[in-house]
């Protein structure tokens, strides 16, 4: 379980004050206009941002004075995901031995998670030519292969077309289903995922404005 | 008559290119009209000559080295404190030593660590003797590594600025160590600008003049454009001469088509545009690790500039530099030359990179604008100590050199400072003219409206800087002005050397400061006021 309380932090128009729980194995969705905060949520959680107040428990545990690298945690984003000098079967290997020398049965887990992931046939390919929606593809590969249990997806479909992103969203219903991980996803266009997520969650300036049902969803949201 | 104006564009680069082309044809003329065979076969066997070029070799390839394996620890480290101002502030100062004429920095070296300087008067406190160890080999290191880390950390620092933030984190939440990151992502990101800096080092370090002609400390520990000098001016051995600057022109032939063809794309751009973001959460061994590099980084960049400061301000007074007649007239002649220099070295830049311009963007003969910017660039195979060589040939037999040698000393500088002229300004202006090009036709606002009216405003920034390099570059210039100055033509760069030379260490400080002052001065007013930049 993840649990906010008053976490607050100085952004540039505002202070924010996020308080929120969130349960174990849920997805939910976080809307907003720009700048409302959206990522500075999720880079709270993830550890990238320190708070100035509040406090933030995940399972019990207080995670104010717990490193980014010591969190149960990993991020999808938007861009940027991959290391460009990297194979797709090395990309997703960094996240069992970042070294990438791996015992025969973690080889085998990679191929596994490539094979699920429709990418057999660019195993050992470089990321320059492949699709968006592929490199995507990956990086959730990655998070497959390591055992965190919380994933931040900081809107990472947005520069792909309707279609295909309906077709990732799928890919992560699939991989949570199998993985048993809680997902904070923000999201630009919430419609598209009001099929996925158990609640939306409003912040405007800097705070949880409404918890929403996802079928209540209406588009005066804003 | 109206082919004639349609083609009028072509008339500034024209005009460019010969005043460039006939320097050095002039020189090149010089040297070659001492050559033949003879000689030549005898450059190849002379054995004072295979040491001077594998010393000249020796000594860059170990500088370059050096400088690289400092700076890269140096620049990792760095990189994570970034968000601090005492950390930018280092930065600024330790590329000060980069950016200031050389003399200005050998002197700090020499303060630093010559027979009395701190270091040595430190072992004296401790009861051991006086060090000497500035002079040979040694110091031509030291030296080289001062100035040029700063260089290497700067362009490994942007290089690594290109990493997006995602990434960093990406390694954070997997758990990457140091080695991790640097293996994938620091390495990947700066490895190719590694190699371009290290090249880039080894050619700076291979005319490096001023360093190896203070602190050589002799014939044994000397470089191919040093020994040039010393055959000229000292043993007036013309034949020696000129087979030096053969090689010369030779091996740096070599070494700037390789840079060129490496840095087309090279950018040095100011800490201002460095991102800030720290995605890092350090333990406590990289803490004291990253603490022990910003200490190695005072030690080699603060402490000799420190000694420095407090040398020119013990030694300076008022009665110092108004009674002495000769320190004024070097001040008269620094700003003379350094000022007509870097005027003359943009209006010059200005004209080649209108036809190119118009060669590029109107009618897409890229082969022939790029032929022009070589020409701008030739003097990069001969340096200035050669191109003076060459041009004190050829008319030393028709003018009374004595006579002419402000113009001559101006010319040099002029095309010394060119290349860097060009290629401050170049990138920009073509950057504008592809932009606005389209309206000022449409408006039809051609000509000389068009450039001062609105070329030069757009292009404020970049004309400011080139100004500031060109001037600085022709006011610190010590190769040229020894060889062509005088008792009457003496700047001030001159008059530190023949007061080092003669032990005068107080003459050198108070020089050091107004050379410095003057050059602070050029900057403040060129980058802050003229151009009204942050960095």
């Amino acid at each position: 379980m993840i649990n906010l309380e008053n976490i607050s932090i100085k952004l540039d128009n505002f202070q924010t004050k996020f308080t929120v729980e969130i349960n174990k194995g849920e997805w939910v969705g976080i809307i907003g206009q720009s700048g409302a905060g959206k990522s500075t949520f999720l880079n709270l959680i993830a550890g990238f941002a320190q708070p100035e107040e509040g406090s933030l428990l995940i399972n019990n545990i207080e995670m104010r004075n717990i490193p980014a690298s010591k969190r149960s945690v990993s991020s999808l984003f938007q861009d940027n995901n991959l290391f460009p000098h990297l194979t797709v079967y090395q990309n997703i290997a960094i996240a069992i031995k970042p070294n990438l020398k791996l015992y025969d049965n973690e080889k085998k887990k990679i191929f596994e998670i490539i094979e699920y992931l429709n990418l057999s046939s660019k195993t050992h390919s470089s990321i320059g030519r492949l699709s968006g929606g592929e490199r995507q593809r990956i990086a959730l590969g990655r998070v497959m292969s390591s055992d965190k249990k919380i994933l931040l997806l900081d809107e990472p479909f947005s520069q792909l077309d309707p279609n295909l992103r309906i077709e990732m969203l799928e890919l992560i219903k699939q991989i949570r289903k199998k993985k048993d991980i809680t997902i904070i996803m923000a999201i630009h266009t919430p419609a598209e995922a009001i099929d996925f997520v158990s609640r939306f969650l409003l912040i405007k300036e800097g705070e949880i404005l409404r918890d929403l049902d996802p079928q209540d969803y209406k588009i005066d949201l804003y | 008559m109206s082919k004639i104006k349609k083609y009028q564009w072509l008339l500034p680069g024209f005009i460019a290119t010969v005043i460039v082309l006939s320097f050095i044809l002039l020189s090149l003329a010089g040297i070659f009209e001492y050559t033949n065979l003879k000689l030549i076969q005898q450059i190849i066997a002379d054995k004072y000559i295979q040491r001077i070029i594998s010393f000249t070799v020796y000594q860059s390839l170990l500088s370059a080295l050096l400088s690289i394996i400092i700076a890269l620890p140096l620049a990792l480290s760095v990189r994570k404190y970034l968000q601090y101002r005492i950390i930018r502030l280092i930065l600024s100062l330790a590329w000060l030593s980069f950016v200031l004429p050389v003399i200005i920095g050998v002197f700090a070296i020499i303060k630093l660590h010559g027979v009395s300087g701190w270091i040595s008067d430190i072992s004296v406190l401790f009861g051991y003797g006086k060090l000497n160890y500035i002079y040979g080999m040694n110091g031509i290191l030291l030296a080289h590594i001062f100035f040029n880390v700063p260089f290497a950390i700067r362009i490994i620092l942007f290089s690594l600025n290109s990493v997006p933030a995602e990434l960093w984190r990406i390694a954070i939440q997997n758990n990457f160590n140091r080695w991790n990151i640097f293996t994938q992502i620091e390495w990947p990101a700066i490895k190719y600008n590694v190699f371009v800096t290290a090249a880039i080092i080894f050619s700076l370090c291979f005319t490096s003049f001023v360093v190896v002609l203070i602190l050589g400390g002799g014939p044994k520990y000397s470089i191919i454009e040093v020994a040039l000098y010393y055959a000229l001016k000292i043993e007036f051995n013309i034949d020696r001469a000129v087979s030096l600057g053969i090689i010369q022109i030779f091996i740096a032939s070599c070494i700037v088509l390789i840079i060129l063809s490496f840095t087309k794309s090279f950018k040095i751009e100011p800490y201002t545009k460095l991102k800030l973001h720290n995605s890092n959460i350090e333990n406590k061994k990289s803490l004291i690790y990253d603490f022990l590099m910003l200490i190695i980084a005072i030690l080699i960049f603060l402490l000799p500039i420190l000694a420095l400061v407090i040398s020119c301000l013990t030694a300076f007074s008022y009665s110092t530099v108004f009674g002495n007649a000769i320190l004024l007239n070097s001040i008269y002649w620094t700003l003379l030359l350094g000022l007509s220099s870097g005027i003359i070295s943009l209006v010059i830049s200005i004209m080649f990179l209108i036809t190119i311009r118009k060669l590029i963007i109107s009618y897409r003969i890229r082969w022939l604008a790029s032929l022009l910017e070589l020409s701008g660039n030739l003097i990069l195979i001969l340096p200035p100590v050669l191109l003076g060589t060459g041009i004190f040939l050829s008319l030393r037999n028709i003018y009374n050199i004595q006579e002419i040698a402000p113009h001559i000393i101006i010319g040099i500088n002029t095309l010394t400072a060119i290349p860097f002229t060009l290629r401050i300004i170049g990138p920009e202006y073509l950057r504008i003219s592809y932009m606005y090009d389209k309206l000022f036709n449409a408006y039809n606002i051609r000509g000389a409206i068009r450039l001062l009216k609105y070329e030069l405003p757009l292009l404020r920034g970049s004309f400011a800087t080139a100004f500031a390099v060109a001037v600085t570059l022709s006011m610190g210039d010590l190769g040229v002005v020894s060889l062509f100055g005088s008792t009457e033509i003496r700047t001030l760069p001159l008059y530190i050397y023949q007061s080092l030379g003669s032990y005068r260490m107080d003459n050198a400080s108070v020089g050091i400061f107004i050379l410095l002052m003057l050059v602070m001065t050029i900057i403040f007013i060129s980058e802050y006021l003229l151009g009204r930049k942050d960095d």
